[in-house]
């Protein structure tokens, strides 16, 4: 199962906004979060189309988002820029397994909300599936500012 | 059975099957012989080969997000959080790839928790 780069920057570029709390330029999205600004610049179209960002012009404009980050799912943004498996889903007789399979990787993406993301939060629903094995999976401190949790050993 | 029997059953174009059966044949989920008499056929019985080791012969990994496996994944900032989620998607993914064999699709006969879940996907959908 191919996600799609558009979907790892969108999300990104959600938490980003998330995590500003309030309107960035597509630039310092694009450097906060490393990502190519034409590229994003699209994404953000997409997003602004399905009503989760919205845009302003003018010397204090930029995008912000368009509801509160704890009201916005990882789902949704990913539905708003293609969806994880939609076009898996379409194309098979094998329907009832891509859509199960879609419902499990969906469920997941429901349970997080862009604001979990800038505050380092995460639930204990999605963090008990991805304890396993992955020793390399840091353990995300819950911390009560906007600071991200240094990343683990790479 | 012949690539010209697969391909027609399963309406699959096939130039596009005979990468698919050298892909399977390369990861010894598939045999094939030669000549008059030969064919493919699965080097295991069916109720033995997951979906999942399917879609790791043909495509890689079982999920990758933007051609890199989530655990590689090092998001900066507020995104950071994300490598987790995406690892727990996998986990979420093998808990229905892994489950599912070939031998259960092929008979229509797929697990009672795939059912439900799947039951389920128009609720999960945002759209």
């Amino acid at each position: 199962v191919r996600i799609p780069a558009r979907v790892d920057y969108a999300v990104r570029a959600a938490a980003e906004l998330a995590g500003s709390g309030g309107a960035m330029t597509v630039d310092s999205i694009a450097s906060a979060q490393d990502l190519p600004p034409r590229f994003l610049e699209n994404i953000l179209c997409e997003l602004r189309r399905a009503g989760l960002v919205i845009s302003r012009r003018g010397h204090a404009g930029g995008y912000a988002l368009a509801r509160p980050a704890d009201d916005i799912t990882v789902a949704e943004v990913v539905a708003a820029v293609d969806g994880l498996m939609e076009s898996t889903k379409r194309s098979s007789p094998l329907g009832a397994l891509w859509g199960a399979a879609g419902a499990a990787a969906e469920a997941t993406l429901a349970s997080v909300s862009l604001d979990d993301l800038a505050t380092g939060r995460s639930p204990a629903q999605w963090r008990a599936c991805a304890s396993p094995p992955e020793s390399t999976t840091p353990s995300a401190p819950p911390s009560s500012s906007p600071t991200p949790a240094p990343t683990a050993a790479s | 059975v012949t690539a010209t029997e697969v391909a027609r059953a399963q309406d699959i174009p096939h130039r596009f099957l005979d990468h698919i059966l050298a892909s399977l044949r390369h990861a010894g989920l598939v045999e094939s012989r030669r000549g008059p008499e030969g064919g493919h056929r699965l080097a295991r019985p069916p109720d033995e080969i997951t979906v999942a080791e399917i879609i790791r012969a043909i495509d890689g990994p079982l999920a990758s997000v933007g051609g890199t496996r989530p655990d590689a994944l090092d998001p900066p900032g507020a995104a950071a959080p994300m490598r987790e989620v995406w690892v727990a998607v996998r986990a979420n993914l093998r808990a229905v790839l892994e489950v599912v064999t070939v031998g259960e699709i092929a008979r229509g006969d797929l697990p009672e928790v795939i059912r439900s879940l799947a039951g389920e996907a128009d609720a999960w959908a945002p759209r």
